[in-house]
C-alpha cells in the first residue's frame, strides 16, 4: 500500500511539474525592430532566418531523385527571395519536417518562415501569419480505378460514411475533411501525402482528398498509376498557397509580413515568378 | 491549461488506449508462443531450428520497429497478395493497419522474449540437469518438470517489462494509421493548434497507464518472491521430516 502511494505521488508531482513548465514557458520579450525598406533589395541583409520546409509535396517540395536535395517550386521561390532580400538561412539548411511537424513548429516559433505549399487557412491563421498568395490551388479528390467504390463521384458522396478517406496529418486537406463533418472513423491521417498515395495505390483506402496541383503532378509522373481524379475541384478560393510567418518573427521584426509581400510582388513584376511557374506547373 | 482540452481529449485517448491495450495484450501473448519456441530451440539440439531462431531474431533485432511496421503494412500484403484486413459479410472487424500493427509488435516482442527465454532457460543451474538425471527422469521430465517451473518464474518480470515496452512501442504505428493513443494525440493537436498542451496532456495519459502497469509488475514481482519462498520452506520441512 505504501509503495503504491509512493507511485501515485511521484505521478502527481510530475503532473504539476509538466504543468508548471508549460506555464512558465512563455517566450521572454524579444526587442523589436522594423526592417528599412527604402530599398528592398537587400534589406533584410544580415538578418538570419530559420526556414522549413516539407520535401512532401511535389511539384512545390520534394526530394530529387538522388533523395538527397530538396527541390521544387518552393524551393525555388525561396532562393529568389533570398537573392532579392539578402537574408540568410540558418545553417544554410533548410529541413524538411512532415506536414504536422511543420505547423507546430511555426506555431511554436521554432521555425520562421514556411514554405511547404501551406495553405492560409483561417484555423491556421489563428497560431502564423501569411503573406499574400503565391499560388492559387484547389483540393481534389483522388480515387484508385481498380479497387474504389465507382460511386464515389463527388465530396458529398463521402459524408455518407462508407468509405474511407485519406488525408495527410494536418494538413489543408484534413482541416477541410473534419470542417465539411466527414465522419471521424472514415478518415485515415497519414504523416505524409507520399505514404497516402501508395496506400492508395494498394487500394487500402477508398480515396484520398490533397491539392489538386500535388495529384496532377503525381499522376503525370508515376508510371503505370491506377489513380485518378474525381470530381472539380474545391474549397479553391480557401487553399490559397503562401509564405507562413511565426507570430514570433512578426514580433521580432515588425514589419518582415510587409515586406515579404513586397518582394512577392516584385517576383511577379519581373516576371519571375512566371518562370518558376512555367518550371514546375506545366 | 484549461479543463475543457482535458475534456475533449480523454475520449479520444481512451479510444486510442483501447487500441493500444489490444494490440500490446495480443502481441505480448503470440509474441510469447514465438518467443518460447525460439528460445527453446536456441538452446536445443536440432541445428535446423536453431539456425531458423538465430536467422529470425537477427532479422528483428537489426531493423527498426517503423521500418518493421512499414514493411508489413505495405510489402507484405503485395508479396503474398493477400489482403490482412479481417472481414466478415462486407463489414471490416480488423483494419489492414490494426492487423499489420498486431503483426509487427508480435514478431518484434517474440525476438526479444526468445532472448529473455533463452537466458532464463541458460540460467538455471546445471546441477538441477545432473539432480534429475539421478533421479532416473527422462530429458523431457527433467525439462517440463524442473528446468521451465524454475526458468518461468525467473522471466516473470522481465516479461512483464517487454510488456511496458510493447505498449510503448505501439506509439510508433501511428505511421500505419493505427488509431492508437500518439494517433489520437497527435491529431488533436494538429487539428487545433493547441500543441503543447495536447502533447502535454498525451503524455501523462502515457505515464499514468504505464504507472498502473508499473504497479501490476510490483505486486507480481512480490507474489513470486512470496512463493519462491513457502516452496524453500516446504522444501526445508520435507529435508527435516
Amino acid at each position: 500500500m505504501k509503495k503504491i502511494l509512493t507511485i501515485i505521488i511521484v505521478v502527481a508531482v510530475l503532473a504539476i511539474g509538466i504543468f508548471a513548465l508549460t506555464k512558465l514557458g512563455n517566450k521572454e520579450n524579444v526587442e523589436a525592430t522594423t526592417i528599412n525598406t527604402e530599398k528592398l533589395e537587400g534589406c533584410m541583409e544580415g538578418i538570419t532566418l530559420n526556414v522549413a520546409t516539407t520535401g512532401t509535396f511535389a511539384p512545390f517540395t520534394y526530394y530529387d531523385e538522388n533523395g538527397k536535395d530538396v527541390i521544387g517550386f518552393d524551393l525555388d521561390v525561396i532562393n529568389e527571395l533570398q537573392k532579392l532580400l539578402g537574408f540568410e538561412i540558418a545553417n544554410n539548411e533548410i529541413p524538411a519536417m512532415n506536414a504536422a511537424t511543420i505547423t507546430a513548429s511555426i506555431t511554436e516559433g521554432k521555425v520562421d518562415m514556411g514554405l511547404a505549399a501551406l495553405c492560409a487557412t483561417d484555423e491556421r491563421k489563428q497560431v502564423m501569419n501569411f503573406s499574400d498568395t503565391y499560388y492559387e490551388a484547389g483540393l481534389i479528390i483522388a480515387v484508385n480505378k481498380e479497387t474504389s467504390p465507382k460511386e464515389i463521384k463527388s465530396l458529398e458522396d463521402l459524408k455518407s460514411g462508407k468509405y474511407t478517406v485519406a488525408v495527410e496529418t494536418g494538413s489543408a486537406s484534413h482541416l477541410y475533411a473534419k470542417e465539411i463533418g466527414i465522419k471521424e472513423d472514415c478518415i485515415k491521417t497519414y504523416n505524409e501525402g507520399p505514404i497516402a498515395f501508395t496506400a492508395l495505390e494498394d487500394g487500402k483506402v477508398d480515396c484520398f482528398i490533397q491539392d489538386g496541383p500535388g495529384v496532377s503532378y503525381y499522376l503525370k509522373t508515376k508510371a503505370d498509376t491506377k489513380l485518378a481524379m474525381v470530381g472539380e475541384p474545391f474549397n479553391q478560393e480557401e487553399s490559397p498557397y503562401a509564405i507562413a510567418l511565426s507570430f514570433d518573427i512578426c514580433k521580432k521584426y515588425t514589419n518582415i509580413q510587409e515586406v515579404i509581400n513586397l518582394a512577392l510582388k516584385e517576383l511577379t513584376d519581373n516576371k519571375k515568378k512566371k518562370k518558376i511557374e512555367a518550371k514546375w506547373c506545366k | 491549461m484549461n479543463l475543457s482540452l482535458i475534456a475533449a481529449m480523454f475520449p479520444l485517448l481512451l479510444k486510442g488506449l483501447q487500441y493500444t491495450i489490444l494490440i500490446a495484450l495480443i502481441g505480448i501473448v503470440f509474441g510469447f508462443i514465438i518467443g518460447c519456441l525460439a528460445g527453446f530451440a536456441l538452446q536445443g539440439k536440432n541445428k535446423f531450428l536453431k539456425a531458423i531462431s538465430y536467422f529470425y531474431i537477427w532479422i528483428i533485432r537489426g531493423t527498426p520497429l517503423i521500418v518493421q511496421a512499414l514493411y508489413i503494412y505495405f510489402v507484405l500484403p503485395k508479396l503474398f497478395d493477400i489482403s490482412l484486413a479481417i472481414t466478415h459479410n462486407g463489414e471490416i472487424l480488423v483494419s489492414e493497419s490494426v492487423m499489420a500493427g498486431i503483426i509487427a509488435i508480435t514478431i518484434n516482442s517474440g525476438a526479444f522474449i526468445a532472448e529473455i527465454v533463452r537466458s532464463a532457460l541458460e540460467s538455471v543451474d546445471k546441477g538441477q540437469w545432473d539432480a534429475g538425471k539421478s533421479l532416473g527422469l527422462s530429458y523431457t521430465q527433467i525439462l517440463f518438470h524442473i528446468i521451465i517451473p524454475i526458468a518461468l518464474r525467473n522471466i516473470t518480470p522481465a516479461l512483464f517489462n517487454q510488456f511496458i515496452i510493447s505498449v510503448k512501442d505501439t506509439s510508433i504505428l501511428t505511421i500505419i494509421v493505427v488509431p492508437e493513443i500518439t494517433h489520437q494525440m497527435q491529431n488533436y493537436a494538429i487539428t487545433t493548434f493547441k500543441t503543447i498542451p495536447a502533447y502535454t496532456f498525451g503524455a501523462l495519459f502515457y505515464l499514468a497507464i504505464i504507472s498502473i502497469l508499473m504497479i501490476v509488475q510490483k505486486i507480481i514481482e512480490r507474489k513470486l518472491k512470496l512463493t519462491s519462498q513457502n516452496s524453500m520452506k516446504r522444501g526445508n520441512s520435507l529435508v527435516k521430516d
